[in-house]
């Protein structure tokens, strides 16, 4: 099987291939069959070059750590020998081509889709700009400018960093039935299936659709490694004091061994509580316990709870690098409050559960004071014919099922969960009280998820 | 990489009637446009500026610069938490050689004058306003000053400024030369809601001695009876427990008597910081510098981060003011234990935060630290 490339754009596909093995002189480019197109056999795609920031470094240590990471658009050159029969044909197929791949601002960036000989699958890249040259003649071949009917064009393309598939994900959660609570079955968390891709371990787009069971108003969303759900500092925290004093809101021992070899995770404390008084203000601590003393690793913004019954707050993110640098494999942390009373009278709220998550991404979804019955959330293009490429930025918006369309954008803060190898998808959905805007978390509601990933490459594809 | 890599947001949301902020209407984020972004956050003052440049089409910026000066930005991390507040002041756009500004600075739609009568009488002339302006930017006085002149004189001055500057004013550079024609270029200037307490002028005749916070809290009530653009929440504000008087003399911005307030301390003798934050809430407390062995940040020459004691990282758009911040590696010089700043540590006034193409930092300013990104906004 010969190789396939081809460029469209705009409904025009240009093929670069002849399916014969040979193009045909003077042929039209619109079928694998009669192109007159022969891409050069040194072609390969180029590797998107990574864009590093770097932390640390000489002279004060050796080395650098890396702190950020990124991909740039890919710009090559590939070279196509045309075989036109004459000058003038020449002239219109590498036309044709220029017009091909500038569409960028006039519809959509052209398409690029390639398959090597042998290759299972296409894969698909999008083409942002090119710039189309014929080169001169030389070495006893005639020059397209004197009218020569052959010539080696250089197409010089900057495209999208990564290559994907067409149209649709690959589905890593179908239907998938999640409750709005740490424990039983179903619970708040759902492994994904076996992804594909190079990007696996750097995180990759996922596209969501999330119906839940109750009119929502707000959700949190995650990929986590794992989840603690943990009671055991359940229970009535009670106050006058107008400064802040402490207490443990969970057992002392949650075990954090997962994160102590994987750099890439960071930790989150939720807290689910019942009876908040109007009067009292907190807010999260994680803390480091042993026999010689405690040390609080993190201690988050505080916080007025809304007057609601049930209800859970988000304290936040923390890192677990302070664990990581003591060069042992076991980590063991406590989550504790720090309460007060607004104005000096006695001051409640009662814990009912905390949970930590071992996560990679964390976002939430508000509906700005409207509910939504169905949320959809875009982090790639999935789209019939077009490459399944990350989108510039994610969108996340109610869907109407009966009319199959948007009908109102909701409001995404943070970075929407990415597929990782063996993660998984954390949810928590929060639903009006009683006509008011505040939200509370109710433990029996339910949610359907659909979720399907992007699987990006460098440059080949390979078996899937 | 853009900020969205990195995963910040930053949704700007179109202001609602009278300049009133809301997050009901997204207009866009600016986080995929970009690769650059900068914020600075004061101990008195809290969300100061913030600056995004991003590219965009012709036809795009001059949308923005026409219809969305006041439109309000609540800037968000990968994590989901804020980071900035705040509302758009001005615009800067550069189309080749041609460039336009266009900001809420000079802006006035409330007037009026105060002038010495023939007879030798201070008078004040009646206030004159703008209320097309006023609905869509909400209300930002001001005072004029003339020495001897006759009331419809001072009335006509009145009309003429207010028909001047009633609306946000564009400034345009023009050069017209040989060479490279240039490209398309905007930058989104934003200011923090603390700005809007000098936008207008405040009068209390009353002689009663109240705590300073509550004056602060009172004036914070009184604005927002003009302009809903603050919260009245004050949770935040730690009692200082000494007094002033409420008077306020005439025409004297918000913002001058809250911090006349604030600046006078507390009860321990000890100064505060303040300032409008998240929730777009008035924060008052003692400063950090009254307990300067208490750490927040502390960082090692060995690495390019910011750290809490123990070690936890804090990415640089987290860092704020207010603060005690030591370098591990200075600490061989003892430092006196109630002196703020010594060689190894040192008070937090200001922070800068900027991201830009490969270089992710925070700049952490000592006291008095001189205001120039306040500058870059056009703070008043």
């Amino acid at each position: 099987m010969a190789s396939d490339y081809r460029f469209t754009g705009n409904g025009t596909t240009v093929y670069l291939v002849n399916s014969s093995g040979s193009p045909t002189a003077g042929g039209a480019a619109t079928a694998a069959a009669t192109t007159p197109w022969q891409i050069a056999t040194q072609y390969t795609p180029q590797a998107a070059p990574p864009r590093s920031v770097w932390s640390g470094g000489p002279p004060f240590r050796h080395g650098q750590n890396l702190a950020y990471l990124g991909y740039d658009n890919v710009t090559e050159t590939i070279p196509i020998f045309l075989k036109g029969s004459n000058q003038d044909t020449v002239a219109a197929r590498v036309q044709q081509l220029r017009q091909t791949l500038m569409t960028t601002l006039f519809t959509s960036p052209c398409v690029f889709y390639a398959q090597p000989s042998g290759a299972s699958s296409a894969m698909y890249a999008d083409i942002y700009a090119a710039h189309v040259q014929e080169r001169g003649g030389g070495g006893g071949i005639e020059s397209p400018g004197e009218g020569s009917g052959d010539v080696i064009v250089d197409v010089t393309i900057t495209r999208s960093p990564f290559f994907g598939v067409v149209s649709t994900g690959e589905t890593v959660l179908s239907s998938a039935s999640f409750g709005n609570t740490g424990t039983g079955s179903p619970n708040n968390i759902v492994a994904y299936s076996t992804g594909s891709g190079d990007l696996i371990y750097e995180g990759q787009p996922l596209n969501l659709d999330i119906v839940p069971s109750a009119s929502s108003w707000k959700l949190m969303l995650s990929s986590i490694y794992d989840r603690l759900y943990d009671t055991g500092g359940a229970g009535t925290l009670t106050t006058s004091s107008t400064t802040f004093v402490t207490n443990p809101i969970s057992g002392s021992g949650l075990n954090i061994d997962p994160v102590m070899t994987r750099k890439g995770l960071k930790g989150r404390l939720l807290v689910h509580f019942t009876s908040p008084s109007t009067n009292i203000e907190v807010y999260g601590r994680v803390l480091m316990t042993g026999s010689g003393g405690t040390t609080e690793l993190y201690a988050s913004p505080p916080i007025t709870p809304d007057n609601v019954t049930p209800q859970m707050l988000d304290f936040g993110g923390f890192s677990f690098d302070a664990f990581r640098n003591t060069n042992t494999a076991s980590g063991r942390l406590q989550m504790g409050f720090g309460y007060r009373s607004t104005n000096g009278s006695s001051a409640s709220i009662t814990i009912t559960f905390v949970e930590v998550l071992f996560y990679y991404d964390f976002c939430t979804i508000n509906g700005n004071g409207n509910g939504f019955a169905r949320a959809r959330l875009a982090a790639f293009a999935e789209r019939s014919g077009l490459p399944c490429l990350p989108l510039p930025s994610s969108a996340v918006f109610e869907w109407d099922n009966t009319n199959s369309r948007p009908t109102s954008m909701l409001t995404l803060r943070g970075t929407p969960p990415r597929y990782y190898s063996g993660a998984q998808l954390y949810y928590a959905a929060f639903v009006p009280n009683s006509f008011a805007t505040v939200h509370k978390r109710v433990t029996t509601d339910t949610a359907t998820i659909t979720a399907t990933h992007a699987p990006l490459w460098r440059t080949f594809r390979g078996a899937d | 990489m853009s900020l969205d890599d990195i995963g910040l947001s930053i949704p700007i949301y179109a202001r609602r009637a009278s300049g009133v902020p809301s997050t009901t209407t997204q207009l866009d984020d600016l986080a995929a446009r970009s690769d650059s972004y900068e914020h600075t956050i004061r101990a008195t003052f809290g969300f100061e500026s913030m600056r995004v440049p991003v590219v965009m089409s012709l036809e795009e910026v001059l949308w923005w610069l026409n219809n969305n000066l006041m439109a309000s930005t609540i800037v968000s991390g990968p994590d989901s938490e804020t980071i900035w507040e705040g509302f758009l002041t001005q615009i800067d756009a550069t189309f080749g050689q041609e460039t336009v500004s266009v900001g809420l600075d000079r802006m006035a739609n409330r007037v009026r004058c105060r002038y010495t009568g023939g007879n030798g009488t201070p008078t004040t002339t009646s206030t004159s306003s703008d209320s097309a302006s006023q609905r869509l930017y909400g209300t930002k006085d001001a005072l004029l000053n003339l020495n001897t002149t006759s009331s419809t004189a001072a009335a006509n001055i009145v009309a003429a400024y207010l028909a001047r500057w009633k609306n946000p004013p564009a400034v345009q550079r023009s050069r017209v030369a040989t060479g490279d024609a240039g490209g398309v270029s905007v930058a989104f200037t934003f200011a923090g809601w603390y700005a809007v307490l000098g936008w207008l002028l405040y009068s209390n005749t009353s002689t009663v001695s109240s705590a300073t916070t509550a004056i602060a809290n009172a004036l914070i009530s009184s604005y927002v009876g003009v302009n809903n653009f603050l919260s009245t929440d004050t949770t935040q504000v730690t009692a200082s427990g000494i007094n002033d008087l409420e008077t306020v003399p005439d025409d004297t911005p918000y913002i001058q008597k809250l911090e006349d307030c604030l600046k006078q301390g507390n009860s321990a003798n000890q100064r505060l910081a303040w300032g409008i934050y998240e929730g777009r809430r008035l924060t008052v407390k003692q400063w950090a510098g009254a307990t300067p062995d208490t750490i927040a940040y502390e960082r090692s020459l060995q690495t390019g981060e910011v750290r809490r004691l123990g070690g936890t990282p804090v990415s640089p758009w987290l860092v704020r003011p207010d603060a005690m911040y030591q370098t591990i590696e200075l600490l061989d010089v003892g430092p006196v234990t109630t002196a703020p700043d010594t060689a190894a540590r040192k008070y937090c006034e200001r922070v800068r935060c900027t991201i830009q193409g490969d270089a992710i930092g925070v700049d952490l300013d000592p006291q008095e630290a001189d205001s120039v990104e306040a500058q870059l906004a056009r703070l008043k």
